[in-house]
């Protein structure tokens, strides 16, 4: 089980120095250029593109810029917001703990729903329920993100005006955002749960424990889905990609604080440092969570400490 | 009137067996969700195409008069804040998503179907460099991606396209590293190796057909996804710039008249939501049609 685990985590530090790397090299390499955009608003002169460069280490070899914004990286250290001129480091803590609040709410909406629409549907396998089910499941895939939430908004804080549309603090300001961001959750968990919960049941152990005559509902919850765990685990692990992408689109459609809409406020800015700063928290956030995953398969699923 | 020469003709037809390619079609016809789906997508297609002809009015044309009108018989679906005609917005609009849709997905399959052919077929260090490559584009999660490449490209339907469509590499190239690893194995294969055949000549013309079927499916499925993204960073105002009539961009130029002309933001939304549907369920019925077992 170690052994899996300490080669996952070799795995993970190899992949972090490549998106570390790709980040940076996302500021070098691609046509555009980062200050000449930066300052295509302000229309900036000679000097005031070189004195940027110089304030961003661009003048400075590119084998020097490397190491160092990898030291830096290494030490916490993403660099200092062009617009606000705080360290990107500090100003990205700020705002992780509102997206991991709408994270967490949306992933319970999401795996709740998911798990028992799709248990449903699979317990009644080609009924009509299973496809009225299917069909939401297509529908909660297919749905944009910031079309739903203006659609909630426009319901339930317009016209009901039972919910306040934005900002931050309490239960009934998280309602509309967490649903909006565990649609596709639920939708995509309802999916999965339901195609290995209907392979799960044709098993031969669940027609040995009906046989034994273990009740139908522990024959479900205890033999059932517990096997039909581990893809639905990979599932969620791979869902926190989607919520914290989501998260942008739903920060910005309820105006709420956090990583993705202070992502795209750093766009639109063209405070690059602060956007790569951003993308590289979310994507280590990520790795993390896919690790986490691989070494709860072990606890899911005792073979692997085995094999 | 059929001669007796042509009886044992046709029963000999209807002896021989069916190409895989004629399997797939019967399967993707008996599908009903497929075909719901193929008829939703080719509904948009049509729309695309026949723009110029469908489109009551010019898609950008302000006229003041009739600002924020709501859905009458002059204006079907109502008007936005310029007085422009949404259902002739929406109708163009048709032709931009199919194409961000298209050609991304295209700059997808292509870039990912050679760095997986490249890391199935040489294996080894080649292999271990492009997939942990992938690993760490897969590590940028969602629109993340996109978003960067958008931001250092700038703003605009162009770059919009590459940034989707650089997204979508990783997991093309994991599928056909995948199938690539598989086939070479196979006997056909390894005869054509035998036999002195070229290397690109082996991948083109034995290993890429045999993969084509998974790269088809995730290909439809991707169109989707890529269609959402897209919409999603023009919502955030960095695709299409207005007056394009891009379903994202009127969308987003709807939200802030929520209460005064909530028909700016619900009818682009039901076509986004609509396309994307039959794609996805055009999708799923040809991966149910290519491969029964992976049925959800």
């Amino acid at each position: 089980m170690w052994e899996h685990v300490a080669r996952r985590l070799v795995l993970s530090v190899v992949v972090l120095w490549l998106v570390i790397t790709i980040a940076f090299a996302a500021m070098h390499f691609l046509p555009g250029d980062p200050v000449a955009v930066m300052l295509q608003k302000s229309g900036g002169s000679a000097a005031r593109i070189a004195e940027l460069r110089h304030q961003l280490g661009l003048d400075q070899p590119l084998a020097v810029q490397y190491v160092k914004f990898l030291g830096g990286v290494v030490r916490g250290d993403l660099g200092r917001s062009i617009f606000t001129g705080r360290p990107v480091t500090e100003v990205v803590l700020e705002q992780f703990p509102a997206t991991l609040e709408l994270a967490l709410a949306s992933m319970i909406v999401g795996v709740t729903v998911g798990i028992v629409l799709g248990l449903v549907s699979a317990l009644r396998e080609g009924s009509w329920l299973d496809n009225v089910l299917m069909v939401f499941a297509v529908f909660g895939v297919s749905m944009p993100s910031f079309w739903f939430g203006l659609l909630l908004i426009f319901l339930f804080s317009l016209t009901l005006g039972w919910l306040p549309a934005t900002g931050q603090g309490g239960l009934n300001r998280l309602i509309m955002p967490a649903i909006v961001l565990g649609l596709g959750i639920a939708a995509t968990i309802a999916r999965i749960t339901r195609s290995s919960m209907v392979e799960v049941m044709r098993k031969e152990y669940i027609t040995t424990a009906r046989a034994k005559g273990v009740k139908e509902r522990l024959v479900i919850l205890r033999h059932a889905l517990k096997n039909a765990l581990i893809p639905i685990l990979t599932m969620v692990g791979l869902e926190v990609g989607w919520l914290l992408g989501g998260a942008v689109v739903t920060e910005t459609v309820f105006s709420r604080q956090g990583l993705g809409r202070l992502t795209i406020q750093a766009v639109v800015q063209m405070d690059f440092p602060l956007v790569q700063g951003a993308v590289l928290f979310m994507a280590v956030f990520y790795m993390a969570s896919n690790l986490i995953v691989d070494i709860l398969y072990v606890a899911v699923d005792p073979r692997i400490q085995t094999r | 009137m059929d001669s007796p020469t042509d009886k044992p003709k046709q029963s000999a037809a209807r002896d021989k067996p069916l190409s895989p390619l004629s399997i797939t079609f019967h399967r993707v016809l008996k599908n009903r969700a497929a075909m719901v789906g193929l008829a939703i997508t080719l509904f948009w297609v049509g729309c695309a195409i026949l723009a110029p002809v469908l489109s009551p009015y010019d898609p950008i044309k302000m006229s003041p008069a009739d600002r924020l009108a709501a859905p009458s018989d002059q204006h079907l679906l109502g008007t936005d804040l310029y007085g422009r005609d949404l259902l002739s917005r929406i109708i163009w609009g048709t032709q931009l998503s199919l194409r961000v849709g298209l050609v991304s997905v295209g700059i997808g399959v292509l870039v990912g179907t050679i760095l997986g052919l490249l890391a199935g077929y040489y294996g080894h260090v080649v292999d271990e460099v492009i997939m942990r490559l992938i690993d760490a584009m897969l590590a940028f999660p969602g629109i993340l991606l996109a978003l960067v490449i958008v931001a250092l490209l700038g703003a605009g339907l162009a770059n919009l396209i590459i940034a989707v469509g650089i997204g979508l590499i990783p997991s093309f190239a994991r599928l056909v590293r995948g199938c690539v690893l598989s086939t070479k194995e196979e006997l056909y294969v390894l005869s054509a190796t035998v036999l002195g055949c070229r290397t690109w000549r082996i991948v083109l013309r034995h290993i890429l057909p045999n993969i084509a079927a998974p790269l088809i499916v995730l290909a439809t499925l991707n169109v989707a996804s890529a269609i959402l993204n897209a919409a999603a960073l023009s919502f955030l105002g960095l695709g299409a710039k207005p007056p394009t009539p891009e379903w994202g961009t009127i969308l987003s130029e709807g939200r802030d008249f929520l209460r005064v002309a909530p028909w700016i933001m619900t009818f682009p939304g039901v076509a986004i939501m609509t396309l994307v549907i039959g794609v996805n369920m055009m999708g799923d019925g040809l991966r149910v049609a290519l491969d029964p077992r992976m049925k959800v």
